[in-house]
């Protein structure tokens, strides 16, 4: 009885607020906790940036281009255990929350969820990319990926016979990361935003960064989680998203396609309302919110596993205690939000 | 006048010696400086720098390579020869790695230069010593050099960086030493540059000493002498002594720079059967330093690059949503039809 009571309470509760509450614990260690002496790590799954001084951890995509900054040679030595490592610690990392990181930890995540709250004050309506835009454009991180990889290796290494790429390039998926010029500016340092002169190289990464910056603020002011859609670091998670053991899950038969999940989904995933075939329903732009569980009416129909255990699930009586009062939802219509 | 007159051309003979040896004392007793340098001599071949602080390296075997400093002697930078040490002088070498660990090593000599070098495995800084020891009347002579050599590559990560980057100090081997303090914000990839303020301590027998000489001078000889305070330390700002047009600017250009104390104190001992009243230390420290960075960076541009990018996205989306406006038109429909 006092399982079921449990159980009950979960499901009816409000998982949004929940994470709120997370995602401002996990702000604060990622982007103050070095200010404490916390080292959580240097392959962590999610954007705490090395370049802000009060960062707690390094995120693993510079701790990748580090790595793969190396000749052939040394890669496939004792210097590529560096970076098996490195993988394998990162893989540790990611399995336990699968892609919650980005929900729940990514405190670049969280910035954009504080700038699309601005937007809500300010009443300015939100965007959504059609069907076909979101296809093309959910590409987009798997190129970002590819680069990040093959340009720290053609840095050390000539390609069919190209001269090298000039070490200017550094780590360059970092040049042009937003999490390297915004979040230092929650320590108060300003020391990212600048145009490198040097050469020609720095000139244009340091002018992509702050362009990025720019993209960054202002798209994520009119597009829910604008970045996430480009973010490559959600790219190589999604590569390793079906060993995780944080699950999300979906009954077809239950299912009524009444499209509440994919209202309700940041990010504009459709293909959770439409795909009723597949069990495991989180996609490669999917960041676990959650949101998409709370919005489902049919009890069953979406269920979080951790470990094959249900820990939240949609039902019927949770959907009305959280949307009661909201029409847009209740009644079916569009939610403009 | 009159005074002058009645002097005997022998008194005139002692004055101008007094007086000569008074101005001369002081640059004589400057030569005796001995100091490690990072910049290769220039027939020196296979020269490359290595790592993130670009110490001067030489391949070994199976593609290790090995840190290589010379050893110089004399206060003008750009001039000073790269000195032998003849193999019945009476030196110590000590490196020490940044576990303080005593890393096996000696000063090698090959044709007329003396140098050291070594295989940088650990994360941190190598302290390097030379102590030559001289008895010239009843005094002690003894010249210590010292250099602090940081390693690091990115691809090692960056754990526990605070610890790693604190300054070592030897007092029980090494009897004066003079001490870089670190900032608080200090990671491994600091580097000094002009504009920077930097203190250093004087320290004999690891206890600060107040009112030592300590004297800076930079790669064109620009120098400069202060006086330690009761904590023994003295802050001084590295200014720029080079120019160049804007366009050769090289940020990564890096120039020695050295600074230098010295002090007698009265201490009876015998040393090599040779009996002395005074210990007279002279202790160098070398490193490089960088232009400042804003000599390269500009935050101006980056606003500049930032405003027009916003500019034009915002722009570019409320004209999107503009075009996409359609014109209201109520349609009626008749049923009847």
């Amino acid at each position: 009885m006092k399982k079921n009571k449990i159980i009950k309470y979960i499901n009816n509760s409000n998982v949004s607020r929940f994470r709120t509450i997370i995602q401002i614990a996990f702000f604060v260690l990622f982007v103050y906790g070095g200010y404490f002496f916390i080292n959580i790590g240097q392959n962590l799954p999610t954007f705490a940036c090395p370049y802000n001084p009060g960062s707690s951890g390094t995120c693993y995509l510079i701790s990748a281009q580090h790595n793969l900054h190396t000749t052939w040679e040394q890669l496939f030595s004792f210097r590529g255990l560096g970076f098996i490592t490195g993988l394998g610690s990162f893989v540790l990392f990611f399995i336990i929350f699968n892609k919650a990181w980005c929900g729940y930890a990514c405190p670049l995540g969280t910035v954009q969820d504080w700038i699309t709250k601005l937007r809500k004050l300010t009443l300015t309506r939100f965007t959504r990319y059609d069907e076909m835009s979101f296809k093309r454009l959910s590409k987009v991180k798997y190129v970002f990926l590819v680069l990040l990889i093959l340009i720290p290796l053609g840095m050390s290494n000539s390609f069919f016979g190209l001269s090298e790429i000039s070490n200017d390039m550094s780590a360059p998926f970092c040049q042009i990361c937003p999490g390297r010029t915004v979040l230092p500016l929650f320590s108060g340092d300003t020391s990212q935003l600048f145009i490198d002169f040097t050469s020609t190289t720095t000139m244009v990464m340091s002018s992509l960064g702050i362009l990025f910056m720019a993209l960054f603020l202002v798209g994520s002011f009119f597009k829910k989680r604008f970045f996430c859609f480009f973010c490559p670091m959600s790219a190589l998670q999604y590569l390793f998203s079906k060993i995780g053991v944080l699950r999300l899950v979906k009954d077809g038969s239950k299912c009524t396609k009444c499209g509440n999940c994919s209202r309700v989904c940041d990010v504009g995933i459709t293909a959770i309302a439409d795909d009723i075939t597949s069990k495991n329903i989180v996609k490669d732009d999917c960041m676990m919110c959650f949101k998409c569980v709370e919005a489902c009416p049919e009890k069953g129909a979406l269920d979080v596993k951790f470990f094959n255990f249900k820990i939240f699930s949609s039902t019927e009586e949770g959907f009305f205690k959280r949307y009661g009062q909201d029409d847009s939802l209740t009644s079916n219509k569009k939610k403009d939000d | 006048m009159v005074f002058l007159r009645n002097i005997k051309q022998s008194e005139y003979i002692f004055i101008s010696i007094l007086l000569i040896s008074i101005f001369l004392v002081q640059p004589l007793a400057a030569q005796e400086i001995i100091w490690f340098s990072n910049v290769p001599p220039k027939d020196a071949k296979k020269i490359v720098p290595s790592g993130m602080h670009k110490l001067s390296s030489v391949s070994g075997k199976r593609g290790q390579s090995s840190i290589i400093q010379w050893l110089r002697k004399g206060t003008n930078l750009e001039n000073t020869s790269y000195i032998q040490i003849p193999k019945n002088e009476d030196i110590e070498f000590y490196l020490f790695s940044p576990s303080n660990k005593q890393v096996e090593n000696k000063l090698m000599t090959k044709g007329d230069k003396s140098f050291f070098s070594y295989a940088s495995k650990e994360e941190g800084y190598y302290n390097a010593y030379l102590i030559q020891k001289e008895v010239k009347g009843d005094t002690l002579y003894i010249t210590i050099a010292k250099s602090e050599l940081l390693n690091h590559s990115c691809r090692n990560g960056h754990k526990l960086v605070r610890g790693i980057v604190g300054p070592h100090l030897y007092s029980e081997i090494i009897p004066v030493e003079i001490k870089r303090k670190r900032i608080f914000t200090e990671d491994l990839h600091y580097f000094t540059t002009s504009s920077d303020n930097v203190e250093y301590q004087f320290l004999v027998n690891g206890k600060p000493v107040e009112g030592a000489n300590l004297t800076l001078v930079t790669q064109k000889n620009w120098s400069k002498t202060l006086k330690t305070n009761k904590e023994g330390n003295s802050t001084f700002q590295f200014i720029q002594d080079y120019f160049s047009s804007w366009q050769e600017l090289n940020n990564r250009e890096i120039y020695n720079y050295l600074l230098y104390g010295e002090i007698t104190l009265p201490t009876q001992g015998n040393y090599e059967g040779k009996a002395y009243s005074y210990t007279h230390y002279t202790t160098s420290l070398s490193d490089g330093y960088r232009p400042a960075k804003t000599m390269y960076m500009s935050m101006f541009w980056a606003f500049v690059v930032f405003i027009v990018t916003t500019i034009i996205t915002v722009s570019g989306i409320f004209i999107y949503r503009f075009k996409r406006q359609r014109i209201y038109k109520e349609i009626k429909l008749d049923e009847k039809k």
